[in-house]
């Protein structure tokens, strides 16, 4: 450390007196000069612009593992992001979980030990809970549908993520989500056989199933596999990298084409850290995280879709989309959904905005 | 030649159902077997990662006069995989990816002409189980490196959808050798598995309490001497538990453990030492 640490007037003064230890009392010298100087650069430097010239570190925490795409597309994220910012501003990842899951990680940002985390629907809803309406289930019909309103809707959702004290870097969401099950899924009565998971804590799922007339079995994600083995249950939701990933796929025989959702998921970063960083080191953030989230979104696409077809290859079978009628079933439990959680995780106006916005396209 | 002497070794070519350059490749065998214990028994690695490239040429063009060789595709598969992990993968892990294929391959050769099906990797994960089922304990070698080298393959691998297929497969492989015989390779089915559990988060499935359980097994079987599993053991359980303590001690032991503590493997504890200095000086971003 240096006598003369340009900073916050309250780190400056820590420094200053850890300064002052026998043998360096030359330090109270500096230091008082510094004291004297130190006015006049706070008054000329924007507080962001004080950190010129240190590098300041992103701490970013994910589940995926180092090596997959997202652990891949992040580090190209974060060499860009340093070679733009002359090394002024650095990412640390934080891959696999090493930071636990996604509650242990939002109390990590709000402390200041985690600065940015990737998220699925369920760590973007502990902070702000209507995100949540864009996972509802048999909401969204095709890629054109979500695509439209993560568009039209990005704005009003990075403005509250904002208000909560978070910057939204970027949608990467989870992907479509399918029934996957040792029988075949192609009707409510299928559904209400078998003998169900459902995430512990997840207020859309268990109202999915209130609505569907299915009595699920509430677990934590990590006791699936076990309750698979041992028949305790024998249905589950994901999406088909997630199935292959969690090796879940080994131990179901079909997957439904019928898709439940479409999971969201996205990029956080703590307002307290990017309010940190200079203006154009803000900028040249959000424009490189745009560009590879971007990357990252098609992606994951990408491997969801190669998943199916590795799955298949292990033997998978894949139950064909239930029959009109059926499907008008599953579709006003989506109806039953929405209306039991309006008031509760989001507001009437909301759900309208996106409905009217889907109208648009329909 | 002699003619007499000449006539008596067509005779025993023609008896043994050999070809000469089948009988020479036999010949040689031990020969091989001298030139590849010298390797890992190299105290310079920098030495031992030029010589290997011309030794595993040679090796594979002994191969194709005498294709059912069980010790030549062993010595192939063991090489191939060793290569690829002590000096390709952290700079080059494309090649190291492929490497690793060689190596399992060779192996599965093993296995094939022990009856297993040379389909063995594409088979769905039941019927891969299944297939494991029918080995004996005599297929260990080569399920061990089979297994071996395809989860070097796979951990390279993490972005393509099929490396999560074959994990269940890598699995049940290596639990059939841990099964068979835990001190295989200075007890690699518990190094294997100290890996595999120790890797993953809980929620992808890993487990720490076994990842522990398996490295600590491991260092009691090896007597501590196999410096590889220490290397193991922090870059794996230490980094996804956080404890940069344990990381470093384990680190700090490899570095100062004499490389001659096993000589028939000093090369081994020579790359894990010079591994251990690469993620002690990176432990600020691991941490």
């Amino acid at each position: 450390m240096t006598c003369f640490d340009r900073g916050k007037v309250s780190s400056y003064f820590r420094d200053v007196l850890k300064c002052v230890t026998p043998g360096n009392f030359l330090c109270i010298l500096c230091g008082l000069a510094a004291s004297l100087l130190f006015a006049l650069v706070v008054l000329a430097l924007q507080p962001g612009e004080a950190h010129a010239g240190k590098t300041t570190y992103i701490k970013l925490a994910t589940l995926a593992p180092e090596g997959s795409s997202w652990m891949r597309q992040m580090r190209l994220m974060g060499k860009e992001l340093e070679k733009a910012t002359q090394g002024q501003v650095k990412f640390k990842f934080y891959p696999g979980g090493v930071s636990g899951d996604e509650k242990d990680v939002i109390r990590k940002m709000r402390i200041g030990q985690l600065h940015a985390a990737g998220f699925t629907g369920v760590g973007l809803g502990e902070i702000l809970p209507e995100v949540r309406v864009l996972d509802l289930p048999f909401l969204f019909k095709n890629d054109q549908e979500i695509a439209h309103v993560y568009e039209k809707m990005n704005g009003y959702f990075a403005g509250r993520f904002e208000a909560k004290g978070y910057i939204l870097l970027g949608w990467v969401p989870v992907g479509w989500i399918h029934f996957f099950s040792k029988r075949d899924i192609q009707s409510v009565e299928d559904l209400r056989r078998t003998k169900a998971w459902m995430w512990e804590g997840d207020p859309l799922v268990a109202s999915t199933y209130k609505g569907l007339g299915v009595s699920p079995r509430p677990l934590s994600i990590t006791d699936v596999m076990l309750s698979l083995q041992t028949g305790m249950i024998d249905t589950v939701y994901a999406s088909p990298m997630g199935a292959l990933a969690l090796q879940w796929f080994t131990k179901i025989k079909s997957m439904s084409e019928l898709r439940m959702g479409y999971a969201t998921g996205g990029i956080l970063m703590t307002k307290k850290q990017f309010s940190k960083l200079p203006e154009k080191h803000q900028q040249a953030l959000i424009r490189i995280s745009k560009k590879h989230l971007r990357s990252l979104v098609e992606k994951v696409q990408e491997d969801n879709n190669k998943a199916i077809a590795v799955m298949k290859k292990n033997g998978l079978k894949i139950a064909p989309q239930p029959s009109p009628e059926q499907l008008e079933k599953f579709h006003r439990v989506g109806e039953f959904v929405r209306q039991r959680l309006t008031g509760k995780l989001f507001e009437q106006s909301l759900v309208d905005t996106i409905l009217k916005h889907l109208q648009d396209l329909r | 030649m002699n003619h007499r002497l000449l006539w008596l070794l067509i005779l025993i070519i023609g008896v043994a159902g050999c070809s000469t350059s089948q009988l020479a490749s036999r010949f040689a065998v031990p020969l091989v077997a001298g030139q590849f214990d010298s390797i890992n028994e190299e105290s310079d690695p920098l030495l031992a990662a030029t010589a290997i490239p011309a030794s595993l040429k040679m090796l594979e063009g002994m191969i194709k006069s005498d294709a059912d060789n069980p010790v030549l595709l062993h010595k192939l598969a063991e090489g191939f995989c060793s290569y690829a992990f002590s000096f390709v993968e952290d700079e080059n892990p494309q090649r190291a990816s492929q490497l690793y294929l060689r190596g399992r391959d060779f192996a599965l050769q093993i296995l094939v002409k022990e009856g297993a099906t040379a389909d063995l990797p594409g088979l769905p994960p039941e019927q891969f189980q299944k297939s494991i089922e029918l080995m004996d304990a005599a297929d260990l070698p080569g399920l061990f490196w089979f297994g071996q080298c395809w989860a070097g393959w796979l951990l390279l691998n993490l972005h393509d959808m099929e490396a999560f297929a074959a994990l269940p497969k890598v699995e049940s492989a290596m639990r059939k050798t841990l099964e068979w015989d835990e001190s295989f390779h200075y007890a690699g089915p518990h190094m294997f598995f100290g890996g595999f559990y120790g890797a993953r988060s809980k929620m992808l499935g890993g487990d720490p309490e076994k990842s522990k359980h398996h490295f600590e097994r491991n260092l009691k079987l090896t007597e501590n001497k196999f410096l590889m599993t220490q290397m193991l053991y922090a870059k794996t359980y230490a980094v996804q538990t956080q404890n940069r303590k344990l990381f470093e001690r384990l680190l700090k032991i490899v570095l100062e453990t004499p490389g001659d503590v096993l000589p028939e493997q000093r090369l081994a504890n020579e790359v894990a030492k010079l591994k251990a200095q690469n993620l002690l000086e990176a432990a600020d971003d691991l941490f």
